[in-house]
């Protein structure tokens, strides 16, 4: 399964370059890069926009803390993916705070949206997050890796530490479980 | 475990599968009915995931990010607050290829300002908070609490919890001090009691002020902590409230313009409709007007023609009839004239006649007399059997006659 993480890892490579090189321009270009994917993917594993927001600030600090320790053999995304899932898994063990929707996302379409395309994706976007929302954090974060994230099998198994065969396997069941629960919301 | 059905189910899904592999999908769909529902069912779950747009990262979360690790790379924060570290660090920031960023500390600017007033602007308070951490950091220290916090106690403020490790240099500070303390007890003990516990006094001195040193740290970074923490909270907020009015207030003006201009287009369409269906309704009653006019002018002229041929043919039946009245009348008139003329002209020849013959004036008036008599009653005859001919012959005949006989009888009476 070809990737469509944005970018690709030579220009993260280029960029964590020229920060180790003293350029912290660099570091704020990675920030700039991937908060809207970690923020989503905080979102979509958490429910909560506050939450999510606490959660992507604090992953950007984990990679600025721990950038000397990051093996280059690995993509980078796929270090700050995991980073970020870490913390959002993190998180709802401290606050066992999964059952939370959290509706007031409706900044999420595009502003160039008319008012009734907005209003329908919000609406959408509610739905799915509700029904999310009844899968389990394994379930919900392989669903979120591979429809928000575009993560292949590879990258949601490098990203989790699991073999392939596991991930299709788990990605099967979140689906399977998600259709129904859409079938039901709908 | 998947089974093959799923395994292809899934493989389809995500654009993975072969050709092969979509027939032979295809081909379990047609004969499996649960496989067919699953497999759909997998098709609507992907494309309604397909169709949820992503929210767009908090305007606040770059430039908050950057503010700390800025506070981290800086040893000279310490006893500064951190509020003003971004104000410090923006003219770095605007500087910087992230363009993006001017926005969002020109907004922090504003918000951690008014911040600052609020929390810092009365010295009194300053007082009151730094004294009141200071003394629960005393109390912490002589109760043998877990002070300093260890790593595992920060959890979520990483980087006030390390700025506060490099500040052991205070406890490290006072680690010494106390050593030195128990040095000079030691020599105390051989010496004096006094002096040791002199000694052991001045280093409690120093270790209380080094702990109320390294508690007023403590209280300012707390304060720093939780000033920056809300100045962050509040400019998230704040940009995040802004963003949602500033969003809210362009879809509603998108909204009404949307609405202007759609209720702009309907009515342009209606009036258009209207005008149509006006122009339509009118164009038909012009039309339907104009077909009864034509109609009716067709009709008129057809019953005109009608008319006007029954008229001609009346009239010239009637003319016929009249002509042939007139004719009748002319016929006789002339007959009348003709046997009149005749009667006359016989009459004239007669008297001529029975002048040249010399006859008497009384024949004459007796044959001018039976003559037009004669002619009187021819003509009436002859007009009454509108026989001109047959009159004017009688006429003539009986001029004739009367007049050879007037002339005769003249004659007889001249010749006697």
């Amino acid at each position: 399964m070809a990737s469509n993480v944005i970018g690709t890892d030579e220009q993260d490579q280029a960029l964590l370059s020229r920060y180790r090189g003293g350029d912290v321009g660099a570091f704020s270009s990675i920030v700039l890069k991937y908060q809207k994917p970690v923020y989503n993917a905080a979102f979509r594993v958490l429910g909560n926009v506050d939450d999510a927001t606490d959660i992507a600030q604090i992953v950007f600090l984990r990679v600025f803390e721990r950038l000397e320790n990051y093996d280059s053999q690995y993509r980078f995304f796929s270090w700050l993916y995991r980073i970020a899932i870490n913390e959002a898994i993190d998180f709802l063990r401290r606050t066992s705070r999964e059952d939370e929707l959290d509706e007031d996302n409706d900044y999420a379409a595009p502003e160039a949206a008319n008012p009734e395309h907005r209003y329908a994706a919000k609406e959408l976007s509610v739905c799915v997050q509700a029904a999310l929302m009844k899968l389990n954090t394994n379930e919900r974060i392989v669903i979120t890796l591979r429809h928000f994230n575009d993560c292949s099998y590879s990258e949601i198994a490098e990203i989790l530490a699991l073999d392939e065969k596991t991930v299709k396997s788990r990605l099967f069941e979140a689906r399977r479980r998600l259709g129904g629960l859409l079938k039901n919301l709908s | 475990m998947m089974n093959d059905t799923q395994n292809l189910i899934q493989k389809v899904i995500d654009d993975l599968a072969t050709a092969e592999e979509r027939q032979a999908l295809a081909k379990i769909v047609r004969e499996d009915e649960t496989a067919a529902i699953e497999f759909e069912r997998f098709k609507q779950l992907s494309a309604t995931l397909a169709g949820v747009s992503s929210l767009a990262a908090p305007p606040a979360l770059h430039a908050a990010v950057m503010l700390q690790i800025e506070n981290r790379n800086s040893s000279q924060l310490i006893s500064k607050p951190t509020v003003f570290v971004a104000l410090a660090t923006r003219t770095q920031y605007q500087n910087s290829p992230a363009s993006t960023s001017q926005t969002i500390f020109s907004r922090m600017e504003t918000v951690m300002s008014e911040i600052k007033k609020g929390f810092f602007s009365s010295t009194m308070n300053k007082v009151l908070v730094g004294g009141g951490v200071a003394a629960a950091a005393v109390i912490a220290i002589t109760a043998g609490g877990n002070f300093p916090a260890s790593n595992q106690d920060t959890v979520g403020t990483i980087a006030p919890a390390q700025r506060y490790r490099s500040d052991q240099s205070v406890t490290a500070n006072v680690q010494p001090s106390a050593n030195g303390g128990a040095g000079s007890a030691q020599v105390s003990v051989n010496t004096d009691n006094a002096a040791a516990n002199s000694a052991s006094n001045a280093a409690d001195r120093s270790a209380a002020k080094g702990a109320l040193s390294s508690a007023d740290k403590a209280a300012l970074d707390a304060a720093d902590r939780s000033a920056a923490k809300g100045a962050l909270s509040s400019a998230d907020k704040a940009a995040m409230d802004a963003a949602d009015k500033s969003a809210a207030k362009g879809a509603l003006s998108s909204a009404d313009k949307a609405a202007m201009d759609a209720a702009d287009k309907a009515a342009a369409k209606a009036a258009d409709k209207s005008a149509a269906k006006g122009a339509l309704n009118s164009a038909d009653k012009a039309a339907m007007d104009a077909a009864d006019k034509a109609a009716a002018k067709a009709a008129d002229k057809s019953a005109a023609k009608g008319a006007l041929n029954s008229a001609d043919k009346a009239a010239m039946d009637a003319a016929d009839k009249a002509a042939a009245k007139a004719a009748d009348k002319s016929a006789a008139k002339g007959a009348l004239n003709s046997a009149d003329k005749a009667a006359m002209d016989a009459a004239d020849k007669a008297a001529a006649k029975a002048a040249d013959k010399s006859a008497a004036k009384g024949a004459l008036n007796s044959a001018d007399k039976a003559a037009m008599d004669a002619a009187d009653k021819a003509a009436a005859k002859a007009a009454d059997k509108s026989a001109a001919k047959g009159a004017l012959n009688s006429a003539d005949k009986a001029a004739m006659d009367a007049a050879d006989k007037a002339a005769a009888k003249a004659a007889s009476k001249a010749a006697n």
